[in-house]
Order: C-alpha cells, then structure tokens, then sequence
C-alpha cells in the first residue's frame, strides 16, 4: 500500500528534522518552509490527500494564509490540516480552528503523542471516507434503477404518441424549476428538497393513460372531432387508475400517491374550468398544477403533429393571458421569474423567434399537417395522403414538392448544401438499375443519420440531395459535409464489396433563404464534380455569421 | 562531556528532552543543527535595523526551537521577548536582548565544547 502524504510546514529546519525523524518510518514526508511553497506542492495535484502538519508563524504566508487558501480553493476535502504552532494563544488556536484546521498541537513536540494524533486522525478520516463512499454509490445506483423504470415506462407512452423524446424530459426539468422557485416564493405549500425531487420523478408518467387512448388520435394532425377529444380527455381519469389500481401498500409510498395527483389532475385549472373532476384553485394538489404548467409550457414550445412550436416569449405570453387556461397566480409569478433560464433549457431557441416572423409559411405548414422535421418516425407518423404528397416512397426522404411548396419560399435555412453522388450513371450500367436504387437507398438513409432533427433533407432529383440547416455554426457545417463526404467513401453495399461510391457536395453558408442559395450551391456542385469526390464551400457574411 | 553534562552546562533539561525524543543521537543531530540556525543573528540584526515583525518571526522561532529541544533558560528568554515584541512593547524587547544573548551564547558554547568531545 502506498504510504500517506505528510506535507511539513515550518521555518524552522530543526522543527522539520525532529517531524521527519518522528514520522519518515511510517509516511512519506515532504517539506516546506514556508505558507507559499505549502500552497504550491498541494496545489501540485487536486486528487492527492494531504495530511499537512503547519506552522503559524512563517515568512512568506503564514498559517491563516494557507488555511484560507485551502478554503477558498475548496481543497478541505483532500488536506487535512493538524496546527503544530507553538503559538498556544487561545486566540490563535481558535482562529485555526474556525478557518478549517482539524486539531492542534503544542510544543514541546512529544514523537509518541504527534504520531498517535496523526494516525489517529487518518484513520477517522479513512472509516468516514469509505462510509460516505458507500452510501453514495448505493443512493446512486438505487436513483438511476428508479430513473430508468420511469423512464421506460414512459417512453412507452411517447412512443405511440408521435411526440418528441424529449416532452417527459422537458416536463420533468420545467417541474422541478417551477417547484424551486415556488418554494422560495413562498411557504404556503411545504416543499421538501425530497418533495421536489419526488413530484419532478413522478411527473415523468404525467401521460401514462394515453396508453389507452387510439393511436390514431393520439397522432391525429389537426383538430379533433367533438367525440374524439373526449375520448383523449379520459387518459387523465384511465392514468389515475392505473395508481389507484396499485397494491394498497404500494399506492400508499409517497411516490405512487405524487403520481396519481399528477396523472388525475395535471388537465385541471385553477378556474375550475378543467377535466377531469373541475377542480378548483387548491383543491388541485401542487404538484398537478405545477406539472400542468410544465406541460402546456413545453407543448407550446415544441413541435407536434398539429401545430408548429411557439418561440419561449409566445408561450409565455399565451400562458399569462390564460389562452392555455387559468393557473395558480403564484405559479405565474414563478414562470415569470425562471423564465430566462427557462429559455436557455430550449432547444432551438435561436431560430423560432425567426420562425415567428414567417407567420404565413407557418399556417400553411399547420394546415398541411407537417412539419420540417425529417426523421423517420415523423414521416411514418404523417398520415398516407401526406406521405403520397411529399415523401419519396423509395427513400422515405422529403421529395421536391415539399421543397418547393414548404421551403422554397422561405424557410428559415442559415447553410444549404447540395450533394450529388458521383457515379450513379456507372453503377446503374454495370451493376443494372436495382442495385443502383439500392445505394440511392442506402445514401437517403445515410444522409437521415448524419444530420439533426431540426434540419431538412430532401431528394430533390435523381441522385441529388439538398440539405438545409437553421441554426448551425460555420465550422460545424463545415465539418458536416466534409464528414458526410467520407462516410460515403465508406459505404458497402451488402454482396457488392467492390462497389465504390463517392459524392461531390457543393455548400453555402450564411444564405439569405434557400431560393437565393439554390443557384450558388449548384454552381459550387459544378466546381467539385469536376474533381469528384470533393466538398466546395463558399461562406457568406464572414462577419456575422458564427453564432 | 557528554550529552547530559552539556544541558546541565546551559541550563537546559535533559530528562525533559530525553522523556521525550528518547534517543540521544536524535537530539545530537539536531543539537547540531543549532548551531548552523540563523534565526538568532536574523532577531539580533532586525532589532538593530527596528524590524520588528521581522524580529518577532526570528525570535518566535528560536522559541519554538528551544521548547522541542528542552533549553530551559534560552526557551525563558526568548519567550519573554516574544511576548514583548507581540505586545509591541519595543523598549522591553530591547532591554531584555542582552539576557537572550547571554543565554544564546551559553548553549552554542556549550555545544560546541561538546561536539568537539564527541570528535575527540
């Protein structure tokens, strides 16, 4: 075993002779002879554990110094610090104990009593070292089981439910923001540190009762029938079952209780004018109001099957004009006070305030039922007329009437890209059509991976692809193509190793709209085919264009 | 002389440090030592300069030293001007100098005396 650090820190070199001879058989001793060469060996490492034995009274920094210094750089919980000033004032000697020091030593130095003290100490420290160790690592491992049960069992939910992953995450972090900020706010509800932390887990299954609820409502884009919306109003009353159902040991843990306040009432308002019960003001618990709150906001600011997502200052806007219903006015205040670190929790935030501006573009979008988002399950998500309409039925890709109908005019693209392969023309002679189709495929589903949720990707011709970014910074899109580039140098096509695929890519970044940046992205294509297999890059408004 | 005639010579206590450093070759290493510390000239040159926190430190540790040593009256006289000094007390520091100088050249004497002893 190695053996443990002892820093000496005194000025006087016959103190640290007599230490050293006292301790050198059992620890491994260094020495200082003053505060600031303390400071610098222990600041050598910020992993070692120090046990330093220090002097008060020393040139250069004294003792106080180095204590405050450990403080102030939050070491106490590797330096373990013993005084050995043969300063006995009472005053000196509290002074270091209040700055941290872990004990005392007068003089004379006595070697039986200075080495029990110190392997006393370490040992104290060890036993505690281990015993927070193991808690911790058990509170830690108990966390994420409970986390990871939640989180499948709602994923389930999500899963028939074409939203984003992302809702019961959002869901849960806007809870437990509102929930610390309304326990500052206020002592009118006892919120625990273990309160909040319980009622943001639980308000993962907020939605569980969807379960119940048809898919093809659930995904419906656009209004539901009269009929249909009751029916999607009972997955509060079916998720509350679900709780009360329990074992009645199980529904009476804290939890199982949280969780069916949350998934019964999160519909409620604090008018009255809720589902499912009505309930009125308090006589919804906290934590369903808060978890109401933390959903509609997020339902607002995100994408669904039937509306486009509102910028952060549009859904909080609507929510304190009450367009999403009445809340707590308590509540209210509380949103309005986390709302600037509410907006840094979005993602995207940057580029829907744009989108707001395209109000036309964005109705049209609703009415179409669609939205700019191409990975594969949105698409499998749309209804069949939608697909026949827009998608490439070999690719599963946007096809160009979505372009030209939904992007041409205007959408919001800071870098577009266009990407031709190469020798489409020579695989389809000398392998025959299908296997052509098939790396055409393999290309789509390529292109799909390497780009964001946010971006569109669309087959605009036979082998061509066009690909439009919001919000992306100029390395990174240019880092994107010149990676896209080479996966396709690494393409295999199953049965075909000798199958070779290249693409040319011509980009334009820091593009008024994607009209515009057509014309310059093909003629940047045409520049890289001439060499094949090659990224032309072209950037506009060098200035501003680094978000 | 030995180690034991040699404490007795400056007034120091030899059962003292004995009780407690056990080992007589341990307090000779750092007898010896004693000879080559400098914070006795450091006090003397500071006070003459009238740095006295520069005086304070050099006296403080030679008190410091001379209570793991066990060196009786040199430990007596260096704490009281120790306190002197704390105190700010400049003209009390200064009128009990000639005493710490006395003690101070007793056990370095003595020392001396003594490792030449041990060498013969």
């Amino acid at each position: 075993m190695q053996k443990q650090k002892i820093l000496i820190v005194d000025d006087s070199e016959i103190n640290r002779i007599l230490l050293r001879d006292i301790l050198e058989d059992q620890y491994e001793i260094t020495e200082a002879e003053n505060g600031a060469q303390a400071v610098e060996i222990l600041a050598q490492s910020d992993t070692d554990f120090w046990f330093v034995l220090l002097d008060i009274m020393m040139p250069e920094m004294d003792g106080f110094d180095v204590l405050n210094y450990i403080n102030k750089h939050y070491w106490n919980d590797r330096v373990v610090v013993m005084m050995i000033s043969s300063d006995d004032s009472a005053e000196k000697i509290n002074r270091a104990y209040s700055l941290g020091a872990f004990d005392y030593i007068g003089r004379p130095f006595d070697p039986m009593i200075v080495s029990k003290r110190i392997a006393n100490t370490l040992a104290l420290y060890a036993r505690q070292n281990d015993l927070e160790k193991a808690v911790e690592e058990q509170f830690y491992e108990q966390q994420k089981n409970n986390d990871l049960m939640i989180s499948i069992l709602s994923h389930i939910v999500e899963f028939r439910n074409g939203e984003s992953g992302l809702h019961i995450q959002n869901v849960k972090a806007i809870t437990k923001l509102l929930l610390i900020q309304l326990a500052q706010v206020t002592d009118k509800y006892p919120l625990s540190k273990e309160e909040i932390d319980l009622i943001s887990m639980a308000s993962a299954i907020h939605d569980v009762g969807k379960i119940s609820i048809p898919e093809e409502i659930l995904n419906k884009p656009g209004r539901l029938t009269a009929q249909e919306f009751e029916l999607m109003k009972t997955h509060a009353e079916i998720g509350s079952k679900m709780m009360s159902d329990l074992p009645i040991d199980q529904f009476n843990s804290p939890l199982a209780k949280i969780s069916y306040e949350i998934c019964r009432w999160h519909h409620e308002r604090y008018d009255g004018c809720g589902y499912p019960d009505g309930l009125k003001g308090d006589e919804t618990p906290i934590a369903a109001q808060v978890v109401a709150m933390a959903d509609v906001y997020d339902a607002l600011t995100s994408d669904r099957c039937y509306k486009k997502a509102f910028s952060h200052e549009e859904a909080l806007r609507m929510i304190m004009e009450g367009k999403c219903g009445a809340f707590n006015p308590i509540l209210l205040q509380c949103l309005n006070e986390v709302a600037a670190r509410l907006k840094k929790t979005r993602p995207n935030s940057g580029w829907k305030l744009e989108a707001e501006k395209g109000r036309e573009r964005q109705i049209k979008t609703e009415q179409a039922g669609m939205v700019g988002q191409n990975n594969q399950e949105v698409l499998s998500a749309q209804p069949e007329y939608m697909k026949l309409l827009y998608i490439d039925p070999m690719m599963n890709v946007y096809n160009r009437r979505y372009y030209k109908e939904f992007i041409q005019s205007g959408a919001d693209v800071k870098a577009v890209a266009l990407i031709d392969m190469d020798n489409i023309k020579q695989i389809n002679d000398d392998y025959g059509r299908e296997v052509g189709d098939r790396v055409l495929q393999r290309a789509a589903q390529l292109l799909s991976s390497r780009i964001r949720k946010s971006d569109y990707l669309i087959r605009y011709g036979g082998d061509e692809f066009w690909i439009g970014s919001r919000n992306i910074t100029r390395s990174a899109f240019e880092q994107r193509l010149e990676e896209i580039r080479k996966s396709f140098e690494e393409l295999t096509i199953e049965g075909y190793p000798q199958l070779y695929v290249t693409v040319s890519i011509g980009g334009v970044y820091g593009a008024q709209g994607p009209e515009t940046s057509f014309d310059m992205a093909n003629e940047l294509l045409s520049q890289a085919q001439i060499s094949k297999n090659k990224v032309v890059l072209r950037f506009l408004n060098d200035k501003t264009d680094d978000i | 002389m030995n180690l034991q005639e040699c404490y007795e010579k400056f007034g120091g206590d030899y059962d003292g440090v004995m009780g407690r450093l056990r080992r007589e070759q341990l307090v000779r290493k750092l007898l010896y030592k004693f000879l080559d510390d400098k914070n006795f000239e450091l006090f003397e040159a500071s006070m003459q300069r009238q740095e006295y926190d520069e005086a304070l430190r050099a006296v403080h540790t030679l008190k410091g030293v001379c209570q793991n040593l066990s060196f009786g009256q040199l430990y007596e006289s260096s704490s009281r001007i120790t306190l002197a000094l704390k105190e700010k007390d400049y003209g009390a520091a200064a009128e009990l100098a000639p005493q710490l100088a006395a003690d101070y050249g007793r056990v370095m004497q003595a020392i001396a005396e003594y490792q030449s002893s041990v060498e013969e």
